[in-house]
């Protein structure tokens, strides 16, 4: 797969949402800010949404072709 | 003239993931996890926001989050060895040959131990973090 728009995506998602799950934890425990749980409920949706939809076309639709090279 | 071949790949479909296990066991858990993610993280993605606007979801999603969190745990980790490998130009997690791999430290003078490290000190971090949201966190 050439590096592009999806992969920008696909990355961003992958490394943000496990960091946005760290920094849910650390406000459930430290901070509890109601309004910043609520932001961070929405970003890590979202990042979630993205990612499950990237993957679903680079596992199940991209992964499936038969006559496809690594370089393409 | 005649047409051109077309291509083929002779390690077959992406899809077929199971020969992996005879190799790179590594690779497998991690190639699994996220084939069984994948859908996943979408109804995951929906309940997360959903349960913004129903807090009676709060059970539902603590669970959620509990699985999702364990299968993101070697994408995690995979992604933390291969930005160590780049940051070091494959000499953490690479497979150079010896005369590369002392020419390399001749040259860029890098001490990989640190590197090394990285991934094990993420996953721990990531560990801790999963502890603390099952303790505290009441959606």
């Amino acid at each position: 797969m050439k590096a592009s728009f999806f992969m920008f995506f696909d990355y961003l998602s992958m490394m943000g949402v496990p960091v946005l799950l760290v920094l849910l934890a650390l406000d459930a425990a430290v901070i509890h800010s109601g309004v910043l749980g609520i932001i961070l409920r929405v970003l890590i949706g979202a990042g979630c949404l993205v990612y499950g939809a990237i993957g679903i076309r680079e596992v199940f639709v991209h992964g499936r072709r038969r006559h496809e090279t690594a370089g393409q | 003239m005649s047409p051109l071949k077309s291509p083929r790949d002779l390690r077959g479909p992406q899809v077929r993931i199971g020969r992996l296990l005879r190799f790179h066991r590594e690779a497998f858990i991690h190639v699994l996890a996220y084939r069984i993610m994948v859908p996943l993280t979408i109804l995951f993605g929906a309940v997360v926001l959903l349960s913004i606007f129903l807090p009676g979801l709060g059970t539902v999603l603590k669970i959620f989050t509990a699985v999702i969190w364990i299968l993101w745990t070697p994408q995690l980790f995979e992604v933390a060895k291969g930005l160590s490998l780049a940051w070091t130009r494959g000499m953490a997690f690479g497979r150079l040959n010896e005369q590369f791999a002392h020419l390399y430290r001749k040259r860029y003078g890098k001490r990989t131990g640190a590197y090394i490290a990285f991934p094990f000190i993420v996953l721990a971090l990531w560990a801790a973090g999963f502890v603390v949201l099952l303790l505290w966190w009441q959606p």
